[in-house]
């Protein structure tokens, strides 16, 4: 690995002042379980490492509000895994990221990390951007809100520039009437790479109809991202088997997956078929479930 | 650049402080300075499992973590958790349910396994191959590295679920 100088600010306004100072030539420090293998194949080739770990008390945990989570960049999956109030709220967050690499990656990486990468190939952000989530992001003289499927697709899924840090991760409390399914789809074990990774949400209004619907794709295309389309074919009618149908083989068309040893570009869009229209139907089946439920109990 | 710097670290409740360029790997730093070669080196990007240390009491990849990184943790090797004499349970286990073959990867198995016991002293057989599927073996197989673990673990579940769970 080459050389390169450690810096361990002691604050924020001072991690973001060296970075703007150092310029490209520098990269933020967070887990390091994306960052250190590319330094080591020497794909990434930094001078600077400016370190993060001191940064904890101000950038990690987990907040549950009234109507938001709001989540510290610098918390670990496995955090989030255990937070009990989290999965209280959120379960599919905890069911995603028990399928995330393995559970010492998760000790390490951080969820600003996953974002910070922008590999579509990543699972939380798929979870992120079905969720409408946002994530702050920092310069040394801004702060400003960006969305995580962004539909400008300029920060789609996110990244970092020179001189920026992510701050936190805000995600609007999903409704009672709304469920939310993950799946991720890998013909071997989780620890591998998904072949695609779907996560949708799934809100019912009074007469049972689709008043919002969310389709989250990873591992299919050079960024992640939200099928707009196929969600608006969804949004406002009632559940329908063919419609639903329709609406996967729209995302399926639209993705640009690569053929790997994972599977052919063919293969990957026939799953990501699959897996939509799977995906719907649990978060449909958990929703209409949970409206029965709460018609019993008034 | 890259000067030296001396991190404080705790391996196996002993202080010591090691002279590191900021490019050290943790793992080397154990090997190399520290002279506790119990930890592996294997694939180096964090899948393997040969290299697993406990940093605080946690799981990590001691092959993705910049010594540096691990400044005033608490890092617990396969050598720090071996009594003078003898072996701890969880080493026995391995021995007697056939857990380990060539041995290479078992000093991260036996970590794994008491982090893992430590969290869920009633380890399911699934918990137990979620778990473990983060640290590969290449010749025993994982029937005898899942019963090891469940034998240790309260609910002292074999058998069929074992296989069932093992090749999931």
């Amino acid at each position: 690995m080459r050389a390169f100088d450690y810096l361990e600010p002691g604050s924020l306004s001072e991690a973001l002042g060296l970075l703007q100072d150092l310029g490209p030539d520098a990269r933020p420090l967070a887990g390091g379980t994306a960052l250190v293998p590319e330094m080591k194949t020497g794909a990434c080739r930094p001078l600077q490492l400016v370190s993060l770990r001191r940064l904890g008390d101000v950038l990690a945990g987990v907040r549950v509000e009234q109507a938001q989570v709001i989540i510290g960049p610098m918390t670990t999956l496995n955090a989030l895994e255990r937070d009990a109030k989290l999965a209280e709220v959120m379960p599919s967050m905890r069911a995603l990221l028990s399928r995330v690499a393995n559970v010492r990656i998760r000790h390490i990486a951080t969820i600003g990390g996953s974002l910070a990468q922008r590999d579509p190939g990543y699972d939380p952000p798929v979870l992120l951007a079905a969720l409408d989530a946002q994530v702050r992001l920092l310069t040394a003289e801004s702060a400003r809100l960006v969305e995580i499927a962004d539909p400008e697709a300029t920060r789609g899924a996110v990244g970092l520039d020179v001189g920026e840090l992510l701050g936190d991760i805000v995600i609007p409390l999903p409704s009672a009437t709304t469920a939310i399914a993950v799946a991720k789809h890998t013909p071997r074990t989780f620890v591998d790479r998904g072949v695609v990774t779907v996560a949708c949400a799934v809100e019912l209004g009074a007469r049972g109809e689709l008043t919002k619907v969310c389709i989250a794709l990873g591992g299919v295309a050079a960024r992640t991202l939200r099928s707009r389309e196929a969600e608006d074919r969804l949004t406002g009618r009632v559940w329908d088997e063919e419609a639903v149908a329709s609406a996967a083989a729209t995302a399926a068309a639209a993705v640009l997956p690569v053929g790997d040893g994972r599977g052919s570009v063919n293969y990957k869009r026939a799953m990501t078929e699959v897996f939509v229209r799977r995906t719907l139907a649990q978060a449909y089946r958990e929703a209409a479930d949970r409206r029965t439920e709460a018609k019993t109990h008034v | 650049m890259n000067p030296q710097r001396i991190v404080s670290l705790r391996v196996n409740g002993v202080q010591r402080d090691v002279l590191a360029p900021a490019n050290r790997l943790l793992v080397d730093t154990l090997r190399d300075e520290l002279g506790l070669n119990g930890t592996k080196i294997g694939c180096g990007v964090g899948v393997c499992g040969a290299c697993t240390v406990l940093l605080d009491g946690r799981t990590v990849s001691s092959c993705l973590l910049l010594t540096v990184m691990a400044e005033g943790a608490e890092i617990t090797t396969v050598e720090g958790v071996t009594p003078t004499n003898g072996l701890h349970p969880v080493q026995a286990a391995f021995i007697d349910h056939g857990g380990l073959q060539c041995g290479a990867c078992t000093p991260g198995q036996i970590l794994a396994a008491m982090n893992l016991l430590e969290e869920e002293p009633s380890a399911t057989p699934t918990q137990v191959a979620d778990w473990m599927s983060g640290n590969l073996c290449r010749c025993t197989g994982y029937y005898g590295i899942v019963e090891a673990v469940l034998s240790r673990s309260r609910t002292g579940e074999t058998g069929t679920d074992v296989k069932e769970a093992g090749t999931s």
